[in-house]
């Protein structure tokens, strides 16, 4: 344990493809665009993006639920890049997902009950009792109690809180060693945010289960996560160690976004926030080069070549020519 | 000249006839908004902070329960206007709106120009020309490219759309606007950029705005006072400066306490429980079932505005 490498990705890679001619280059949406990076055994990362920067696309094709266009993904040392959808079956039940939406993601039609049963059932786990058993425990350990009472309710019968505990538990009733968390609190209120995420981090505490928790929200991260993934437009700009990166940002994006997200302070109303303007490109035809020259502040001509990456000191690293030798600033 | 009273909201009832009972929205609401000042209405999903929105501007569904109090705005009262004159006089020339996700309920088949124009030539009969000078002259003030007059919404980004929808309220030269969560459907970058527009806005135009919002963070981001909405009623309201350091209300605390901070360190806490049914509320306080400073009165006992000084109101009993 430790030190041991759960996950790996490599140079991971997924275009959708949006037009295809007989004669013509296919256009693509490319979503995710050579994203590299472990996951350790137990260990919790954030990955933090605006929408369209391709991290729920990463999430869901590192899940397997899409096909990488190139690159490769390794569990445990298989590696599952290419497997069949009856080869994934283990996979299935090795990582699971937490979605955004629990309204949305839980079956109407079913009790919770069963919705917790159903992944037993396709997974041909134990009989009647023993499945009984699990869901059970499943909800003891998401704290939905009295458990007979919510085990024979309907999703419209519980409050979003409550909704997302039972999809929590859904995602943990076959042991999964790897949950991905995509925005699991930002369809809910305040004031039971937090309680989700307190659940997660005891979970991912007793249990040892890896989580890629996936966000727009850069605030919730470090009551979460210890390192940090930046992603814009596709690509993974910054990492680092959570705190060692909001302290210190190195990428001009990361500063851009810490910039632009306010603690609550009466002062805020007073000062005019000095922020790049502009909005992220488009994946189908984005800038060359670096994606964020366009609306960066210290472009310069190299900027529409692709960046090289520059290690962070705290073992992390940047993609951006500031840090380039030529240029003598030090990540 | 800065603090004359631009609108002041009396006992303001809004509540709705359902099959399972009357649902109390707005509950006994009362607040002032001076000229150039922004009032934050901040609470939980359900709290009636749309509701109490709809309510001023009087854009009501049909399943009215009861609807009375008094609006009054230049030392009329509008709630005694027919719904002709408040049209006419009133919705969209003195009060306008930003809608809760606007930005993608715009005319997909009508260019932003005439989109933005479109008011003034049904509200005020304005010739196409004329109002399309107008449309040109707030885009530039919303920093819109002049180019985009052209444009189809689906050409704009989220930004672009929001600042197109906020052109839309400010077309009518309103002074108050009621902005409900105007930036929650954009990115952080986006919303800031947003949010320096409506600040700029309001010191050069000196727009009076009720800012609606779930996001306490970012409501410091305009607020000059902040009322607090609970189940359908008002539990605190009082001067940012003073609500952003020491919030009275326990619940109000509790919502301070739970927000991430990027920052500061500090534990966060959760508020055990869900906000009560608007049907059937709890008797007393309405907070009494989550609140950790609960007292045997409050839950017999509906607490009382309580006034602690400079425009400082709190419903608590720990006051009253």
């Amino acid at each position: 344990m430790g030190d041991e490498i759960l996950l790996t990705v490599e140079g991971l890679k997924k275009y959708f493809v949006i037009k295809r001619g007989l004669f013509a280059e296919p256009e693509y949406v490319r979503a995710v665009d050579d994203v590299s990076f472990d996951l350790k055994k137990g260990e919790a990362i954030s990955i933090v993006g605006e929408s369209g920067s391709g991290k729920t696309t990463l999430g869901n094709t590192i899940l397997r639920l899409f096909e990488p266009t190139d690159g490769k993904i390794t569990i445990k040392g298989r590696d599952i890049t290419h497997l069949g959808s009856d080869e994934l079956m283990w996979y299935r039940r090795e990582a699971s997902l937490i979605q955004q939406d629990p309204f949305g993601a839980l079956p109407s039609f079913f009790t919770v009950h069963r919705i917790l049963e159903e992944p037993l059932i396709i997974h041909k786990v134990g009989d009647r009792d023993e499945r009984r058993d699990r869901v059970h425990k499943a909800l003891e350990e998401v704290r939905l109690t009295p458990i007979e009472d919510f085990a024979s309710k309907y999703p419209h019968m519980l409050s979003g809180g409550q909704l997302q505990r039972v999809a929590v538990a859904r995602a943990l009733i076959l042991d999964p060693e790897l949950i991905i968390a995509d925005e699991p609190v930002s369809m809910l209120d305040a004031s039971v945010r937090i309680e989700i995420l307190n659940l997660l981090r005891r979970l991912q505490n007793e249990k040892k289960i890896s989580f890629i928790y996936i966000t727009h929200n850069l605030a919730t991260t470090k009551y979460f996560s210890e390192k940090l993934f930046i992603m814009y437009a596709a690509k993974m700009v910054e990492t680092g160690g959570i705190m060692k990166v909001i302290e210190n940002p190195k990428h001009p994006y990361t500063q851009a976004l810490l910039k632009a997200i306010p603690d609550p302070d009466p002062k805020n109303r007073e000062r005019i926030r000095d922020i790049p303007p502009g909005e992220p490109p488009n994946l189908i035809d984005p800038p060359q080069g670096c994606r964020f020259h366009p609306r960066c502040p210290y472009a310069k001509e190299i900027c529409k070549e692709e960046p090289p990456l520059a290690e962070r000191e705290d073992g992390g690293f940047t993609l951006c020519w500031l840090y380039d030798e030529r240029y003598g600033l030090k990540a | 000249m800065m603090t004359d009273n631009i609108l002041r909201v009396e006992s303001l009832n809004l509540f709705y006839a359902t099959r399972k009972g009357t649902v109390r929205a707005v509950d006994d609401v009362s607040f002032d908004l001076s000229r150039g000042r922004t009032i934050a209405l901040v609470g939980e999903s359900g709290c009636g902070k749309s509701s109490l929105a709809k309510a001023i501007i009087r854009l009501l569904p049909r399943n009215i329960d009861a609807y009375n109090g008094k609006i009054i705005m230049e030392e009329q009262d509008t709630m005694e206007l027919n719904e002709r004159s408040y049209r006419e006089a009133v919705r969209w020339k003195k009060i306008s709106m930003v809608f809760q996700g606007a930005l993608n309920s715009l005319n997909p088949v009508l260019q932003v120009g005439y989109q933005v124009a479109e008011p003034l030539i049904i509200h005020e009969k304005m010739e196409k020309k004329e109002a399309l000078g107008k449309a040109l002259d707030m885009l530039k003030l919303l920093r819109i490219p002049l180019s985009f007059i052209e444009r189809y919404p689906f050409e704009l980004s989220g930004g672009m759309k929001q600042r197109t929808v906020i052109a839309m309220a400010l077309i009518s030269n309103p002074q108050i606007v009621i902005l409900d969560e105007p930036t929650s459907a954009l990115d952080v970058i986006t919303q800031a950029n947003i949010l320096n527009l409506l600040k700029r806005l309001k010191s050069e135009m000196s727009l009076s705005f009720i800012y609606i919002t779930h996001d306490i963070a970012v409501s410091s981001e305009l607020a000059d006072s902040v009322a607090v909405m609970y189940a359908g009623e008002i539990a605190e309201i009082a001067d940012a400066n003073e609500f952003y350091e020491k919030p009275a209300h326990p619940y109000s605390q509790l919502l301070m306490a739970s927000v991430p901070t990027l920052r500061t360190d500090k534990d966060l806490v959760f508020i055990p429980g869900a906000p009560p049914s608007l049907i059937d509320p709890p008797d007393g306080c309405r907070f009494h079932p989550r609140c950790p400073h609960r007292m045997d009165v409050c839950m017999k006992e509906s607490p009382l505005r309580t006034d602690l000084g400079h425009g400082h109101y709190v419903r608590c009993w720990l006051f009253g």
